[in-house]
C-alpha cells in the first residue's frame, strides 16, 4: 500500500509540467525587429503604414499600399556585455547572424472606387533573437550555487517525503539538480544533535568565513520567428482596418556553466571544486492575432490604435544536465548526467505558455502626401505601447490536470503577477527625404517589466539609417545601439538574500533591407 | 541554419523572377502616397478552344479518351487491363495489389510476431524551481508621515551583492547559524551545530540514512535504483 502510494505522489510530481518566472520575459520583453528603415526611426509602425512591417506592428497600416514589393532584410547582430558581479568587473562579446521584416506585400485597388483599395502579405521576422552571451566571475563569501540543490531536496523531502534513495533514481523526480548532486557528493545529509540536515559541501567554505570563487556562462541561441499573413482594407484613403494573424516558431536553446571553487589552500576543508552544466532547448509554436486601426483625419496628419492578443504557445523543453565534484577530506572525484536519472535520455517536460498582450496608439505627421517622389519630403512618428508582462500564464496540456497541478500553476502564475508589472514603452522616429536619398533616425525606450528590482532595468535603443529608392527598388541600411540594463540571477535561494549580477548589454545591430517594387 | 539558407534562396529566387514596372519613371513611396498600380496590357488568348485545330485532326489520345468513354473495349488499350476486375474468374494475381491471396482457400496465412519493446519511460520532470525563492522578503518598518510617529510594515526582496555586507540581514542570519570549526562532511557526524533549516527525514524503514548504501525502500517511479560511488 505505502510503494502505490509513493507512485501515485511520483507520478504526481512528474506528471507536472511547469517552468520558471523568467520564461515569462524571455517572450515579451524584446525590442521591436523590423525593416531596416522602420528600425531606423525607433520601430515606430503604429500609425505610419505603408511599411511591410506594419504586418506585425499595426496591420491596418498595409493599407497605405496600392502597389506591391518584396522585402528581404538580412542583419548582423553584436554584443558587448559588461558585468558586475560581486564587485568583480567582467566583459564579454558575441555576434550572430539576424534578420529582420522580409516577405511580399501586394496592394490592389477595386474596380468600382477610386479610394478603396486592399492590401496582403505574408511576411516573416525574427521578433526575438536570443543570441547572446553572459559570463562572469567574482567571489562570494555569502552563498553558494549548492545551496539551490540542498534546498531543492530539503524541501521536496519535507512535501512530499522524497528519501535519498526515491532520488536516485533511474526515473528520478530531481534528476536535474538534486540527484546529481546527492550522487557527487556536492550536497548530503548531516546529523546535527540528531536532527537530520541537507548540507552543500562547499557551505564549509562559507561557514569558515572564506569566500568562494563563482564563475558563471550562459551561452543562448536560437530566437522566436514568426510567419505572419496580414490583410488590410482602406477606406476613402481616410479609415484603415487590418488584421494579422501570426504563427511563431519558438527555437531557444541555453547552456550554462557554472564552477564554483575553493579559494583557500586548505586541503581538509571537504571542499576544492564542482562544475555543473545545463543544457536545454525549448522548441514550440504558437498562435496570435493582430489587430489594428489607422484615421486619417486630415491630409498629413495619422492617427493609429492596435491591439495584439496574448500569443498561446504549445512548447517542449529537452533538458540534460551534469555535473563533477572534487572533494576534500576524504579526498574523492565524483561526475555524472541527468540521463542517469531519466532512463538514459535527455528529459522532456511539455507545457503551454501565454504571453502578455500589447496595446500600441500612435500618431505620424507625413509632409507632403503627394505621388511626386520629388516632393515628398519628411515624416515624424511616435508609438506609445503598453505591455501587460504580469499577464503570462503557464498551464498544463494535461487533458485533466491533478489538483497538485493546479496548485503549482496557480502559484507560478502567482509569482508571475507578482514578479512583474504592466508597463509602457516609448517610440519615436522620423525621416527627411531628398528625392531618391532619405536619412533617418529613431530612439526607443522600453521600462523596466519587474515589479520589485535591486537596480533600474530599462532598454534604450538609438537608430540612424539611410535609404534610397529608385529604378524599381529601394535599399536601406541602418544601425541600432541597444542598451540594457538587466539583472541576472545565477541561482536563487528561498532562506537566503538573493546574489546577481549588474548587466550592462550594448548591443549592435547592423541591418540591410532589399526591395522590389513591382 | 536551414532554415535561413531556405529563406535567402527563395529571396533570391523572387528577386531574381520579378520583373519592374518601376524601372523608368518614378519608385512609389508608399509611406508618403502609393498611385495606382500601372495597368499593363494584357494579350487576349483563348486557350480553351484552339480554332486552328479540329478535334478531329488532334492526336490520337483525344480519340482514345473520346472512344474509352462510349465502348469499353478500348479501354483495353489502357496501361492498367482494369476490365479483368469485371470478370467473375479473375484470380488476383497482379502486381498492382495482393488482395487476391485471401481469397484463397488454400492460402494459409501465418502471422508474423514481433518482439515487442518496451520503450524506456521519459521523464518529463519540469526546469521547475522553488517558487518560495521569489518570495523571500525581509518586513522593513518604516515611518509613515500621514501616521505621524506611527509606522508600517513593508516588505522589501532579499538582495546580497557584496562581499563587505556582514551587516545585512543575510549575512546576520548565516553568522547566526554558522556552526563550529569541527566539521566532518559525512552522515555519521553529529559534531556540528548548525542551525540549517533544510532538514532531513530519513524513510521509516531507513533509520541509519546511509548515503553510500541505498536502502532497499528505493523509488517506485518506474526505474531503478541508483547507486552511489563509494566514499573514501
Amino acid at each position: 500500500m505505502k510503494k502505490y502510494l509513493l507512485f501515485l505522489t511520483l507520478f504526481i510530481s512528474t506528471a507536472i509540467v511547469a517552468q520558471v518566472p523568467e520564461d515569462a520575459l524571455r517572450y515579451s520583453f524584446y525590442p521591436q525587429n523590423g525593416t531596416a528603415r522602420n528600425m531606423a526611426i525607433g520601430s515606430a509602425m503604429g500609425s505610419l503604414g505603408g511599411d511591410l512591417n506594419a504586418t506585425f506592428v499595426n496591420p491596418a497600416g498595409l493599407g497605405f499600399y496600392k502597389t506591391g514589393e518584396i522585402v528581404f532584410t538580412p542583419g548582423l547582430m553584436m554584443n558587448n556585455n559588461k558585468v558586475n558581479f560581486r564587485e568583480s568587473a567582467n566583459e564579454n562579446k558575441k555576434n550572430a547572424f539576424a534578420f529582420g521584416t522580409s516577405g511580399i506585400v501586394w496592394g490592389f485597388g477595386t474596380r468600382y472606387k477610386k479610394n478603396v483599395s486592399n492590401a496582403i502579405s505574408l511576411a516573416v521576422n525574427q521578433t526575438a533573437n536570443f543570441n547572446n552571451q553572459v559570463r562572469y566571475k567574482g567571489l562570494n563569501n555569502y552563498s553558494s550555487f549548492s545551496e539551490q540543490f540542498a534546498e531543492e531536496f530539503a524541501k521536496a523531502n519535507t512535501r512530499y517525503g522524497y528519501s535519498i534513495d526515491d532520488v536516485l533514481n533511474s526515473n528520478s523526480p530531481l534528476p536535474y539538480g538534486s540527484a546529481p548532486a546527492l550522487y557527487t557528493y556536492l550536497i548530503d545529509t548531516i546529523s546535527v544533535n540528531g536532527v537530520y540536515q541537507v548540507k552543500g559541501a562547499p557551505e564549509y567554505i562559507l561557514d569558515a568565513k572564506q569566500a568562494l570563487r563563482q564563475e558563471m556562462n550562459r551561452t543562448t541561441k536560437g530566437g522566436i520567428t514568426e510567419i505572419a499573413i496580414g490583410f488590410a482594407h482602406n477606406n476613402d484613403d481616410k479609415w484603415f482596418f487590418g488584421a494579422t494573424l501570426g504563427i511563431p516558431i519558438v527555437n531557444y536553446s541555453s547552456n550554462t556553466n557554472f564552477v564554483e571553487s575553493d579559494t583557500s589552500n586548505n586541503t581538509s576543508n571537504h571542499f576544492k571544486q564542482f562544475e555543473y552544466n545545463d543544457d536545454f532547448t525549448t522548441r514550440g509554436v504558437g498562435l496570435n492575432a493582430k489587430l489594428g486601426v489607422i484615421y486619417r483625419p486630415k491630409e498629413y496628419i495619422r492617427l493609429g490604435l492596435a491591439v495584439h492578443t496574448p500569443t498561446f504557445m504549445g512548447l517542449t523543453d529537452t533538458r540534460t544536465t551534469s555535473l563533477s565534484t572534487q572533494l576534500e577530506n576524504p579526498i574523492g572525484s565524483f561526475n555524472t548526467t541527468s540521463k542517469t536519472f531519466t532512463s538514459g535520455q535527455p528529459g522532456k517536460s511539455s507545457y503551454t505558455q501565454t504571453t502578455p498582450f500589447k496595446a500600441i496608439l500612435s500618431a505620424s505627421y507625413v509632409f507632403r502626401e503627394i505621388s511626386n517622389v520629388k516632393k515628398q519630403r519628411a515624416f515624424i512618428t511616435a508609438d506609445v505601447e503598453y505591455v501587460g508582462y504580469r499577464g503570462s500564464r503557464f498551464n498544463s496540456d494535461n487533458e485533466a490536470p491533478t489538483e497538485n497541478e493546479k496548485a503549482y500553476y496557480k502559484q507560478l502564475n502567482e509569482v508571475v503577477k507578482e514578479e512583474y508589472k504592466g508597463n509602457f514603452n516609448f517610440r519615436v522616429g522620423g525621416e527627411l527625404k531628398f528625392n531618391i536619398i532619405m536619412a533617418r533616425l529613431g530612439f526607443a525606450y522600453y521600462t523596466n517589466p519587474y515589479k520589485n528590482a535591486p537596480e533600474k532595468i530599462n532598454k534604450m535603443l538609438l537608430s540612424g539609417g539611410l535609404g534610397y529608392r529608385n529604378k524599381g527598388i529601394f535599399i536601406d541600411l541602418t544601425y541600432v545601439h541597444n542598451m540594457t540594463k538587466d539583472i541576472d540571477l545565477p541561482y536563487r535561494l528561498e532562506d537566503r538574500a538573493n546574489t546577481y549580477a549588474s548587466v550592462k548589454q550594448q548591443r549592435g545591430n547592423v541591418v540591410a533591407t532589399v526591395g522590389f517594387k513591382f | 541554419m536551414n532554415a535561413k539558407i531556405l529563406l535567402i534562396a527563395i529571396s533570391a529566387a523572387a528577386f531574381s523572377s520579378c520583373s519592374t514596372a518601376y524601372k523608368s519613371g518614378q519608385t512609389p513611396d508608399d509611406v508618403y502616397y502609393s498611385p495606382v498600380r500601372p495597368v499593363e496590357e494584357r494579350t487576349e488568348t483563348k486557350t480553351r478552344y484552339r480554332e486552328d485545330v479540329r478535334p478531329d485532326q488532334a492526336s490520337s489520345d483525344y480519340y482514345r479518351m473520346r472512344m474509352t468513354i462510349r465502348d469499353r473495349r478500348w479501354r483495353d488499350f489502357d496501361d492498367y487491363d482494369y476490365s479483368y476486375n469485371n470478370s467473375p474468374y479473375y484470380y488476383c494475381t497482379s502486381y498492382h495489389n495482393n488482395y487476391g491471396y485471401y481469397y484463397n482457400p488454400y492460402y494459409y496465412f501465418q502471422p508474423v510476431y514481433y518482439p515487442k519493446v518496451t520503450p524506456a519511460p521519459i521523464n518529463t520532470t519540469p526546469r521547475m524551481v522553488n517558487l518560495n525563492s521569489y518570495r523571500n522578503y525581509n518586513n522593513a518598518v518604516v515611518n509613515n508621515p500621514k501616521m505621524g510617529n506611527s509606522s508600517n510594515n513593508i516588505s522589501t526582496r532579499q538582495y546580497n551583492n557584496s562581499n563587505n555586507g556582514n551587516s545585512r540581514v543575510g549575512n546576520v542570519l548565516r553568522q547566526a547559524l554558522t556552526p563550529s570549526n569541527n566539521y566532518n562532511y559525512n552522515n555519521n557526524n553529529s559534531n556540528s551545530n548548525n542551525n540549517n533549516t533544510r532538514t532531513y527525514t530519513p524513510p521509516a524503514t531507513n533509520s541509519s540514512n546511509s548515503s553510500s548504501t541505498p536502502s532497499s525502500s528505493g523509488s517506485s517511479s518506474g526505474g531503478t535504483p541508483v547507486a552511489r560511488p563509494g566514499r573514501g
